[in-house]
């Protein structure tokens, strides 16, 4: 008679392929075995150890030495699994803990972040989008990725394999991720929780160089990570873009002060420049405005006119200058008619201070392709002159300062659409 | 909020502030104008 | 309680009811049969390989009030693994497993209604189970997602049924959205239909559960072994 069961030790047992002892922490549960030393995959649900496959890889590196122990949010664990495992984009490391009074939890480790995993025993209930689990509300974070086991090493409770594959999704709620593994059928639910990465050095005692660092933010990894893969923050982006555009161009209404307008119509002679037509007055009423001047030309082809504007300012008698053009082309060539140039002109003077000025220009028309010095040509007489309503206005809005703040404010966004649709 | 959304809201942020100081100082990229330095007086041309 | 002396060996075994007839002697690993005729040695068992479940025979649970003691237990393997399963008495004699797997329990309760079932009755005709299939059971879709053949590979303690080397169980694992899981099992012809859900050994309130070495008791057990 022998006393009944006494429990011993944890086993241990020989790598059929290397030779190398390996502990068995969780016997009874494990079903495979990856050796820390050759890598080769045993089954050891049975008393008689068999091989898998056999392989003759140098030993994995992980953060955390197998057999390891560690104590986490009031339990006592020893690691006794460890696999990489890797997606489109990112690669991670995921450690399985094991105390047989509580069960098994999961030590994720992403790029120096830690997360601490539980197996969900009550489902989550929704859709792709969004899931409701113990009452809350959590929302996917990125599209569904699939996850390739790489490394496998030490002890698990299901068959594994390198190469395994699984689509996983995520969902989260602050800083708790609901993550979702299908393998066929077969759905798992895994709660999430982040872990500081200092406690998780000093639960397993890992030395610090082998610590996991957290990347400097590369465009790969930070702001552009890639299709599928980012954060779903694109319409709160386009609206801070938006808002940002529109609370911009209020204020700027508001600080380009009083509109004075004036405006006449001159006429511009051919063949020569009438200088100092007078167009009119306005007040610039800030310490800075900007004065547009527009010019129009009515039915007129085949011409251009210069208008060389003088804003003086009747104080002091100093002047802002600037160019417009005026011009409308048209004819007929082997791809039929044809037209460009236009009859309007738009000449925005900036900085312009505070004070009473006078708008003066010098108007001269010519004809396409030339000017004809002398003589009558068909349709053309040296008495015709061509009207261009020439209007200055102080306070206007710098329309282009605008649409570059909002060119500007589009292209992150921009590129991030740009980047899922090469990547979809 | 993701850490991009937060750089992204500072980038806009950065972005209106310019634009709303050279709006404030009457500068634009855009405008063509000249300005005559002191003692360039515009002098009106005598009309025949 | 009454108790029965091992044919083989002497030893005193405790038969503790009419619906456990089976006693694995742990001395001797001989498979008693005891009825109002008696006790028959059946054969020995497979001697149970060592494991580091925390259950063990005597370990007591309270699940929503009800108190459950463990009086048996069954090995089974198959070619994906090996799994326990436990035979729990509540107060008012009615069986109970405990499923052993992935570190958690899966506690269910007979169900013999189910048996009316007509997946159920083609099982029991020998037709299989195909993942996917569908069970209602209160309310709830039970889809079956994994079926296989188990061998018994040891027993200890009281059980309903004989467990000597070379018995096999066909095994159903269903499953619902909300977590709840029905398991269909069939040993030596006999179909039975077990209905629970998942816990952890926490959840369970255990008492008097295994000593573990180099594993002190979680602080929520404390005090609970005895």
């Amino acid at each position: 008679m022998s006393a009944p069961h006494a429990p011993k030790a944890p086993r241990t047992l020989a790598c059929p392929n290397c030779g190398g002892t390996l502990a068995l922490e969780a016997a009874g549960l494990t079903v495979n075995l990856g050796c820390r030393y050759c890598g080769s995959l045993l089954d050891v649900s049975r008393p008689e150890v068999e091989l898998i496959r056999k392989y003759n890889r140098a030993r994995a590196r992980f953060a955390i030495d197998l057999g390891q122990r560690g104590r986490l949010f009031g339990e006592d664990w020893a690691v006794i699994g460890a696999i990489k495992r890797k997606d489109q984009s990112d690669n991670w490391s995921e450690y399985l803990l094991y105390n047989p009074y509580v069960g098994y939890r999961w030590l994720v480790e992403y790029q120096g972040e830690w997360q601490f995993g539980t197996l969900l025993l009550d489902l989550p209930e929704g859709d792709d989008r969004a899931v409701t689990w113990r009452g809350e509300r959590y929302t996917r974070q990125w599209s569904e990725q699939e996850a390739v086991t790489g490394t496998v090493t030490g002890e698990f409770y299901w068959r594994i394999a390198n190469g395994d594959r699984a689509r996983c999704l995520s969902f989260a709620r602050g800083e708790t991720v609901l993550s979702r593994e299908s393998v066929e059928d077969e759905v798992t639910w895994t709660q999430l929780v982040p872990v500081e990465a200092d406690e998780v050095r000093s639960a397993f005692a890992i030395d610090g160089r082998r610590m996991p660092r957290k990347p400097r933010p590369t465009p790969s990894s930070g702001f552009l990570r890639p299709a599928g893969m980012e954060a779903d923050d694109l319409g709160p982006m386009l609206l801070v873009g938006l808002a940002a555009a529109i609370l911009t161009l209020l204020v700027m209404v508001f600080i380009a002060g009083p509109v004075d307008r004036a405006s006449s119509v001159i006429a511009a002679p051919y063949g020569m420049t009438r200088e100092g037509i007078k167009v009119g007055s306005i007040t610039v009423g800030r310490d800075h405005q900007f004065v547009r001047i527009t010019a129009r030309g009515r039915e007129f082809d085949n011409r251009w006119v210069d208008l060389d504007y003088s804003l003086v300012d009747r104080a002091s008698g100093q002047a802002v200058t600037g160019y417009g053009l005026v011009e409308h082309y048209s004819g007929r060539d082997s791809d039929g008619n044809w037209s460009e140039g236009n009859r309007r002109a738009d000449t925005l003077l900036g900085g312009v201070a505070r004070g009473t000025y006078d708008l003066y220009v010098d108007a001269g028309a010519h004809a396409w392709p030339v000017d004809l010095a002398v003589g009558p040509a068909p349709g053309w007489s040296l008495a015709e002159q061509i009207p261009v309503t020439i209007t200055a206005e102080a306070g206007g809005l710098p329309w282009g300062n605008w649409i570059t703040l909002l060119i500007f404010l589009f292209i992150p966004p921009g590129i991030i659409v740009w980047h899922r649709f090469r990547n979809s | 909020m993701t850490a991009r959304l937060v750089l992204y809201t500072i980038f806009a942020a950065l972005l209106a502030g310019l634009t709303l100081l050279s709006s404030f100082y009457a500068w634009s990229p855009y405008s063509d104008e000249d300005h005559h330095p002191h003692g360039a007086v515009y002098v009106r041309p005598m009309h025949k | 309680m009454p108790s029965i002396t091992c044919p083989s060996c002497g030893a005193g075994l405790e038969a503790s009811s009419a619906a456990l007839p089976y006693s694995t002697c742990p001395y001797c690993q001989s498979l008693v049969l005891h009825s109002a005729l008696g006790v028959e040695d059946m054969g020995k068992v497979a001697v149970l390989p060592f494991d580091m479940s925390p259950v063990q025979l005597g370990t007591r649970f309270r699940v929503e009030g009800q108190a459950l003691t463990t009086l048996g237990r069954v090995r089974w393997g198959w070619s994906g693994g090996a799994w326990n399963e436990w035979l729990l008495e509540s107060g008012d004699g009615a069986p109970l497993w405990l499923g052993e797997a992935m570190g958690l329990f899966m506690l269910t309760r007979e169900r013999p209604e189910l048996l009316g079932d007509p997946l159920v009755e083609a099982f029991a005709r020998g037709e299989p189970i195909e993942p996917g299939h569908a069970i209602l059971v209160d309310g709830t879709v039970q889809r079956a997602t994994d079926v296989k053949t188990a061998q018994c590979l040891g027993s200890e303690g009281q059980l309903p049924f004989a467990t000597l080397p070379g018995t096999q169980l066909v095994n159903a694992d269903f499953r619902s959205r909300t977590g709840s899981a029905l398991s269909l099992q069939k040993v030596g012809g006999a179909v039975s239909a077990w209905y629970g859900q998942w816990y952890e050994l926490a959840d369970l309130a255990p008492q008097g559960v295994r000593a573990l070495d180099g594993w002190p008791l979680p602080a929520a057990f404390e005090g609970s072994r005895r």
